[in-house]
C-alpha cells in the first residue's frame, strides 16, 4: 500500500519537474543574444576577470561572455572546435599556455600600433600573436621575525645549506614553479639548475604545499623561514591581515632580475569578430584597462606610468627578468623532467 | 531492439573510442622519462591509496554496521545519518579543509603549539587516504547496513537454532555477511579512488590520475596522457575481476547468512566500546576538522553577499542547475534499468566499458567529448544554445556514472529476474523486452529511487565534466566553489560549499529514508 503511494507521489512529482524542465529549456534555448558579444576562453578565475570585463563592457559597449577552465583543457577544446569555434579570444595567466596555443596554430597575428607601443617586446610574441598585459613576480618571501633581508639574495642561494630545514615550496606540479625552473634553464646549464633544485629539496622544512596561500601561512606561523611565491598571494593575505609577519624580497636583483610571468591573451584564428577582440586587447593595454587590471588582480601593470595597487606599490620597484617569456613554454617539459629527477614532488 | 542496443553501445563506446584513438605520434622521450622516474612511484602510491582507502572503508563500514545495532529507534537513525552525511562533501572541499586543519598553521597544530604540546605532521599519502575514506566509507556502510537489515529474520532463526554466543554470531555470520554485501560498494570505492584528482591534488600525492594530468598539463603531451590512461583501464579490469570472484560467492551465501537481531548482541562488550571510540574518531575527522577550518575563516558578510547580491540566483540559475541534475539522474536510472534488462546480463563484455567511464579521471573523459562538442557546433544556430550543452553534459554523465546505477541494481538481479518471469507467466500475450523494462521499473521503484538520490549527490559534486563542457557564463555551485578554493579564497567559497553540502545532505537523508521504508515494507 505504502509502496503504491510512494510510486504515485513520485510519478506526480516527476511529471511536474519534467514540465518545469521543458519550459526552462525552451526559455534558456531562446535567450536573447546581445548584438555585440565577445566570447572568451580563460584560465584566469571568474573572480578576477568578471569585474575587468564589466569595466570593458561599460567603456566599449561590447559584452564579454566567458568560460574558465585549465589552460591546456581550453587549448584542447579550441583545437577540437577548429574553424567552427565561436571563441574570439584566449586569455591566460601563464606564458607557457600562450606558447602552447601559438604552437598549435590557434592564434592570428594582430597588427596594432597601441599594442606595439605599450607592450615591451619580451612580453609579447615575436609575430604579435599573443601579448602580456600585467606582470606577476615569483619571488622570495620571508618571515620578518626570523630572517633579515641582508641574508637573502637569489633563488640559487636558497639551495645553500644555511637554509636547511628553513625553506618552504609549492608543489612542482604547479605551472608557476615549472616556469621559474624553465627560465633558469634558459640562462644556466642544466647541471647548474639541477644542483639548485636539488639544494631546494634538501632544504625543505616540510612537505611541499598545494598552493601559495597555504605556504605563506606556514611562513607566517614559523614553520619555515623563507619561500618562493607569486607576490599577489601575499598582497591578498596582507589585505585581510596587515600585520602578517611576511615580507617580499625581490630576488636576483644583481643578476638577471626577478622571474616574472604574465596575464596575457591572443586573438583566435577562427574568430568571427577579430575587430572587437583586438579592441579588448587594446583596452587591456590602455591606461584605463591597465588601472582596472592592476587594481583587480594586484599584478604589476606593463604600461609605464600606471601605478600598481597601493599595497603592492609599497613594496617598491624591482628589476624584472628580461628573458623572452616564450622560453617558459618551450622549456616547461624539460623543467618538469628535471624536477622529477631530483624528487621535487 | 537491436537498433536500440546498437545505439546504446555507440553511446558508451563512441566517446571512449575517441579517447583511445590518437592521431600523431607518441612522444617517446616523455614516455621514457615517465617510465624511468615517475611511473613506478605512481603505481605504488595508487595501489597503496586504493588498498588503504578500501581497507579503512571496509573496516569502519563493517564496524559501524554492527555497532549501530546496539541502538534502537530514532537514535539509531540519527547516528546512521551522522555517519553517512560526509558523503555530501566533494572530495576536493573535504580534503582542503582537513589538510588545513592538520597543517602547522591550522586549527589543531596552533592549539597544540599554544599549550606547548607536541605537534605532529600528517604524511601526504596518509592524509589523502584519510580524506578519501571519510567521504567514501558511507557507501560501504549504507550497502552493508541495509543488506544486513534485510536478512535479520533469517539470522534470528539461525542463531536461535544453533544457540550461538554473541562473538560467534559476529565472527561467523555478521562480519562475513557484511563483507560480501560490501563488495559492490568497495569496488565503487576503488573506482572513485582511481579517478580522484581533488583529494590527491590537495595532499600532493603522485597517483596515476595525477601523473596523467601532469603529463598533459605540464609536459603538454596529451598523446602520452591518453596512452597512460590505458593503465587505468587495466586497473579497472582488475577491480572488475575481483568483483566477479566475490559476486559469485555472494549470491550463494546470502541465501542463509546475513545480519542478526539487536536483541542477540545487545551485551555491551568490547565491540561496543571499540565502535564508540571509532565513532568519535570518525566524527572528529569528518565534522570537527572541516568545521574548525570553516569557522577559522568564517565571514558573515560573504554569506550576506551570497544572497543579497543575487549570486545565489545567478548560478544560471540554481533552479536550472538542480533540474539538470535531476534530469540526468532520472535519465541515467531509466537507462540503467533498460541496459540492465536488455543487455548487460546477456552481453557481459559491455560491463568493462561502463566501469571504464567511472574509473577514468573526469578531465581525461572530457577529451573524449571535445570532438563531439565540436561536431554538434556545426549545426546552425546550435553553437550558443543551452540545449547543446544539456545534451552533451547528459551524454558525458551517462558514460561517467553508468556504473553507479548498474552496480547498485546488480545486487538484485537474480531475484528481480525471477519476479519478472513470474509476473509474465500470468500474462497471455507475448511480452516485449520494453514491457519487461517497464515492469522492472514499476516493481523495483523502491530500489531505483535511492539510486537516483546517490546519482543526485554524485552529479552535484562533479567538477571536470561540467567545467569543460558548460556553456558561456554557466556556473554551478561546484565550479564556483572550485574557482575560489583554488585561489585560496576559502572565506568566499564557503557559502557555495555549504549550500552544496546542504543539497547533498538532503539527498543523503532522503536516500536513507527511502531505504528504510523499503526494508520495512519488505
Amino acid at each position: 500500500m505504502k509502496n503504491r503511494k510512494i510510486v504515485q507521489v513520485s510519478k506526480n512529482l516527476l511529471s511536474k519537474v519534467a514540465s518545469i524542465l521543458v519550459v526552462g529549456l525552451v526559455m534558456t534555448a531562446h535567450a536573447e543574444q546581445p548584438v555585440k558579444t565577445l566570447n572568451v576562453y580563460t584560465s584566469q578565475k571568474e573572480e578576477f576577470v568578471k569585474p575587468v570585463f564589466a569595466a570593458f563592457e561599460k567603456s566599449s559597449g561590447i559584452k564579454v561572455q566567458f568560460v574558465s577552465d585549465k589552460g591546456p583543457v581550453l587549448i584542447e577544446k579550441m583545437k577540437a572546435e577548429g574553424s567552427r569555434s565561436t571563441v574570439d579570444l584566449f586569455l591566460t595567466v601563464d606564458a607557457g599556455n600562450l606558447w602552447l596555443a601559438q604552437k598549435e596554430g590557434l592564434f592570428a597575428p594582430v597588427q596594432s600600433e597601441i599594442l606595439n607601443k605599450n607592450i615591451p617586446s619580451q612580453y609579447r610574441h615575436t609575430g604579435n600573436e599573443w601579448f602580456g598585459f600585467t606582470l606577476r613576480a615569483r619571488t622570495i618571501l620571508y618571515n620578518v621575525n626570523k630572517v633579515k633581508p641582508s641574508e637573502l639574495s637569489t633563488y640559487e642561494d636558497l639551495a645553500d645549506t644555511k637554509w636547511k630545514g628553513r625553506l618552504c615550496l609549492r608543489t612542482s606540479k604547479n605551472v608557476y614553479n615549472q616556469s621559474l625552473v624553465a627560465m633558469m634553464l634558459d640562462k644556466q646549464k642544466p647541471q647548474q639548475v639541477e644542483t639548485t633544485v636539488k639544494g631546494w629539496v634538501a632544504n625543505l622544512a616540510t612537505d611541499v604545499f598545494p598552493d601559495d596561500t597555504k605556504m605563506i601561512e606556514a611562513i607566517a606561523a614559523g614553520q619555515c623561514d623563507v619561500g618562493i611565491a607569486n607576490h599577489y598571494y601575499l598582497a591578498r593575505l596582507a589585505k585581510d591581515n596587515p600585520k602578517i609577519p611576511v615580507a617580499v624580497f625581490w630576488a636576483n636583483q644583481k643578476t638577471e632580475g626577478v622571474h616574472v610571468n604574465i596575464f596575457g591573451a591572443g586573438v583566435l584564428k577562427s574568430s568571427k569578430n577579430k575587430q572587437d577582440a583586438q579592441k579588448l586587447l587594446e583596452w587591456f593595454a590602455s591606461q584605463e584597462g591597465q588601472t582596472v587590471l592592476a587594481q583587480n588582480n594586484m599584478e604589476f601593470p606593463i604600461l609605464t606610468g600606471v601605478k600598481p595597487a597601493e599595497l603592492v606599490a609599497k613594496w617598491g620597484s624591482f628589476k624584472p627578468s628580461n628573458q623572452s617569456l616564450s622560453k617558459a613554454g618551450e622549456l616547461q617539459a624539460e623543467s618538469v623532467q628535471l624536477m622529477d629527477r631530483v624528487l621535487y614532488k | 531492439m537491436s537498433l536500440i542496443k546498437s545505439l546504446l553501445i555507440f553511446l558508451f563506446i563512441g566517446p571512449l573510442l575517441t579517447l583511445f584513438w590518437w592521431q600523431g605520434t607518441l612522444d617517446f622521450e616523455i614516455l621514457e622519462h615517465i617510465w624511468s622516474y615517475t611511473l613506478g612511484p605512481s603505481i605504488i602510491q595508487t595501489v597503496i591509496l586504493v588498498l588503504g582507502v578500501s581497507f579503512i572503508c571496509y573496516g569502519l563500514g563493517t564496524l559501524f554496521c554492527g555497532w549501530l545495532f546496539y541502538f534502537s529507534g530514532p537514535f539509531r537513525n540519527f547516528l546512521l545519518l551522522l555517519l553517512v552525511l560526509p558523503l555530501a562533501w566533494p572530495s576536493l572541499n573535504l580534503a582542503y579543509l582537513q589538510r588545513d586543519f592538520f597543517s602547522y598553521s591550522g586549527f589543531l597544530m596552533s592549539f597544540l603549539r599554544e599549550y606547548q604540546w607536541p605537534i605532529f605532521s600528517v604524511a601526504p599519502l596518509f592524509g589523502a587516504i584519510l580524506s578519501l575514506s571519510t567521504g567514501l566509507m558511507p557507501y560501504v556502510l549504507v550497502a552493508g547496513y541495509f543488506g544486513f537489515f534485510r536478512q535479520q529474520s533469517k539470522i534470528v532463526e539461525l542463531t536461535k537454532t544453533w544457540s550461538l554466543e554473541s562473538w560467534q554470531i559476529r565472527k561467523h555470520l555478521i562480519l562475513p555477511a557484511i563483507f560480501r554485501m560490501s563488495v559492490f560498494p568497495l569496488i565503487a570505492v576503488g573506482f572513485e579512488v582511481l579517478s580522484d584528482f581533488g583529494a590527491v591534488s590537495v595532499w600532493n600525492v603522485d597517483s596515476l590520475s595525477a601523473l596523467i594530468l601532469k603529463t598533459w598539463f605540464s609536459m603538454f603531451s596529451i598523446q602520452s596522457a591518453k596512452f597512460l590512461s590505458w593503465l587505468i583501464l587495466f586497473a579497472a579490469i582488475s577491480l572488475i575481476l575481483i568483483r566477479w570472484i566475490f559476486t559469485r560467492k555472494t549470491y550463494e551465501d546470502l541465501q542463509f547468512s546475513a545480519a542478526v537481531d539487536s536483541e542477540l548482541i545487545l551485551k555491551k562488550d568490547y565491540f561496543y566500546f571499540v565502535g564508540c571510540i571509532f565513532f568519535i574518531l570518525y566524527l572528529s575527522v569528518a565534522y570537527i576538522a572541516p568545521l574548525a577550518s570553516l569557522t577559522k575563516e568564517f565571514k558573515w558578510e560573504f554569506f550576506v553577499n551570497f544572497f543579497n547580491e543575487s549570486v545565489f540566483w545567478s548560478l544560471n540559475s540554481l533552479g536550472t542547475q538542480l533540474l539538470l541534475v535531476l534530469l540526468i539522474a532520472v535519465i541515467l536510472i531509466g537507462l540503467h534499468a533498460f541496459l540492465f534488462t536488455a543487455m548487460t546480463q546477456r552481453w557481459l563484455i559491455a560491463r568493462p566499458i561502463f566501469y571504464l567511464g567511472y574509473a577514468l579521471p573526469g578531465t581525461i573523459l572530457v577529451v573524449a567529448f571535445l570532438p563531439l562538442f565540436s561536431w554538434i557546433k556545426m549545426i546552425p544556430g546550435w553553437s550558443q544554445s543551452y540545449l547543446v550543452f544539456f545534451f552533451l553534459i547528459l551524454w558525458a554523465y551517462v558514460v561517467k556514472y553508468a556504473n553507479v546505477g548498474l552496480s547498485l541494481l546488480d545486487g538484485h538481479s537474480k531475484s528481480l529476474n525471477r519476479s519478472i518471469e513470474e509476473i509474465l507467466s500470468f500474462r497471455t500475450t507475448e511480452t516485449s523486452q520494453f514491457s519487461k523494462w517497464l515492469i522492472l521499473c514499476r516493481y523495483h521503484f523502491g530500489q531505483i529511487f535511492p539510486v537516483i538520490l546517490i546519482l543526485w549527490i554524485d552529479i552535484l559534486k562533479e567538477l571536470p565534466l561540467m567545467l569543460a563542457l558548460r556553456p558561456f557564463g554557466f556556473n554551478t555551485l561546484m565550479t564556483k566553489s572550485y574557482d575560489l578554493i583554488s585561489e585560496g579564497f576559502w572565506a568566499q567559497a564557503m557559502p557555495f560549499s555549504v549550500l552544496l553540502f546542504i543539497l547533498g545532505a538532503i539527498g543523503v537523508w532522503s536516500m536513507l529514508y527511502f531505504q528504510r521504508m523499503r526494508v520495512h515494507n519488505e
